[in-house]
């Protein structure tokens, strides 16, 4: 097996181009969503009031194993992903132990988190949708931000209810 | 956010009818994200060509998180590396559930086995001390109601713990996981949390944000397990960001004025108890 480096990077055109559905490998789903009305599970129809309506769908798919990524979204994500697999030597040193320590670093980019990969995928529904814009929350400031940076790339409207 | 071209308003605020209720009602509130997404929801549904957008908990989140665990399934596989453990912390689910979703369904088809653990913080511990049942996804019960493992949507958080893990409930499908002993659950004090950030950060030169540090804290401890076992274990983790949206945290960690707040059973049961009839 040869070296592992401190970082392993993927190459631009091994980052995935579907998403993985994991309901679609469980035996026993996760149980329906409901209505807050008639306690009934929310419809498609129903849940296309509050969320654009291809986000709808994905909420409520739990069979198809893998969506593609619209190119537009690959695109974005290119900005900062492949994010990298880090090798923690120095963290391994400095605890002395044998164990093999990998962490999956996705703060590298404005958001400075995570939430940039989901941000950039409902901004892209709701620009498609022909949406004026979208409301959230956030917490840290973390989502906000992603969710900010985001609509400002497909020139949505932003509002952000901040804890 | 602003300098994005977003409007951001303090919750609970005067601007909806949900934050002026939940200001009459608990005065001088710091509020929970919770009230802020009935907020968010009640301002899309008011305005035309608007819909509200969630940056957890919901299964469509986990799917576009799912890139994750994808690429780090790729770059594992590129070395020929076999996971051991994979650690991620756990608020709404969303980068967990993103990270293990390649793994865990490695283990539904019964091709692989992986020890998977969510860390959630010891005040807001809705997988190690919550109910599973259907529970508001929100303090203003206007989104659907979702079965998931909770704490009671009208739990309130302690407002000394930092960033994004002071969420009620947990993804439906984390915490359907979870109830099938696909993942483990850990909960972990803040100032040890805080600690095992300050070393990360030493070594590794990245100031992890509290959230992600949730996840380091217990990556430290199974490590440190196999130092005495002498295991090579292969641990791996989320970080799922930086910690500069939190310095105020990480003010009051050095200045000594941390504090863990503990939830004690009464404080459960109470929200608990105001759980939906289903
Ligand atoms: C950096 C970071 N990590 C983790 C989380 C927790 O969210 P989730 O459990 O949805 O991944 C947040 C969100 O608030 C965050 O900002």
């Amino acid at each position: 097996m040869s070296e592992i480096p401190y970082k392993i990077y993927l190459e631009e055109n091994e980052m995935p181009d579907k998403w993985y559905n994991v309901r679609a490998d469980m035996k026993k789903k996760p149980a329906p969503i409901l209505n807050p009305g008639t306690l009934k599970p929310v419809t498609l129809e129903e849940l296309s009031g509050i969320f654009c309506e291809e986000l709808a769908k994905q909420e409520l798919d739990d069979t198809t194993a893998y969506f593609d990524i619209p190119e537009d979204i690959r695109n974005f994500y290119k900005m900062y992903r492949p994010s990298p697999l880090v090798r923690a030597y120095c963290l391994e040193k400095k605890l002395d132990t044998p164990a093999h320590i990998y962490y999956k670093f996705e703060g590298n980019n404005t958001s400075g988190s995570h939430k940039l990969n989901s941000a950039i995928a409902q901004a892209y529904y709701a620009k498609k949708q022909g949406l004026k814009g979208v409301t959230t929350e956030t917490g840290a400031g973390q989502w906000g931000t992603a969710l900010s940076m985001a609509c400002s790339y497909f020139d949505l409207d932003c509002q952000v209810y901040m804890v | 956010m602003r300098t994005y071209g977003a409007t951001v308003t303090p919750s609970p605020s005067m601007n909806t009818e949900v934050g002026r209720r939940i200001n009459a009602e608990f005065p001088g509130t710091t509020g929970s994200l919770g009230c802020a997404i009935s907020e968010a929801v009640e301002a899309a549904l008011s305005q035309e060509g608007y819909r509200y957008v969630l940056g957890s908990v919901l299964a469509q989140v986990l799917l576009h998180q799912s890139v994750i665990g994808l690429e780090t399934k790729a770059a594992l596989d590129k070395y020929g590396i076999k996971a051991d453990m994979i650690i991620g912390c756990a608020g709404g689910g969303s980068n967990l559930g993103g990270l293990i979703s390649p793994f865990a369904g490695e283990m539904l088809r019964g091709e692989a086995d992986y020890d998977i653990i969510a860390v959630e913080p010891a005040s807001c511990p809705s997988l190690t001390r919550g109910v599973y049942a259907y529970d508001f996804c929100d303090t203003g019960k206007v989104c659907p109601l979702a079965k998931m493992y909770t704490l009671g949507s009208s739990f309130i958080p302690s407002a000394n713990h930092a960033g994004g893990l002071r969420y009620h409930g947990m993804s439906s499908i984390v915490s359907e996981l979870y109830d099938q002993k696909i993942l483990s659950a850990r909960s972990v004090e803040q100032t040890s949390v805080f600690e095992a950030a300050r070393t990360f950060a030493r070594v590794e030169g990245i100031l992890p944000a509290p959230e992600s540090s949730h996840a380091i804290k217990v990556a430290i401890d199974e490590a440190l397990k196999c130092k005495e076992t002498g295991e090579e274990k292969n641990i791996v983790f989320g970080l799922t960001g930086t910690g500069y949206f939190d310095m105020v945290a990480y003010q009051k960690f050095n200045d000594g004025e941390m504090s863990d707040y503990i939830p004690t059973d009464e404080d459960l049961r109470k929200s608990i108890e105001c759980l939906p009839k289903v």
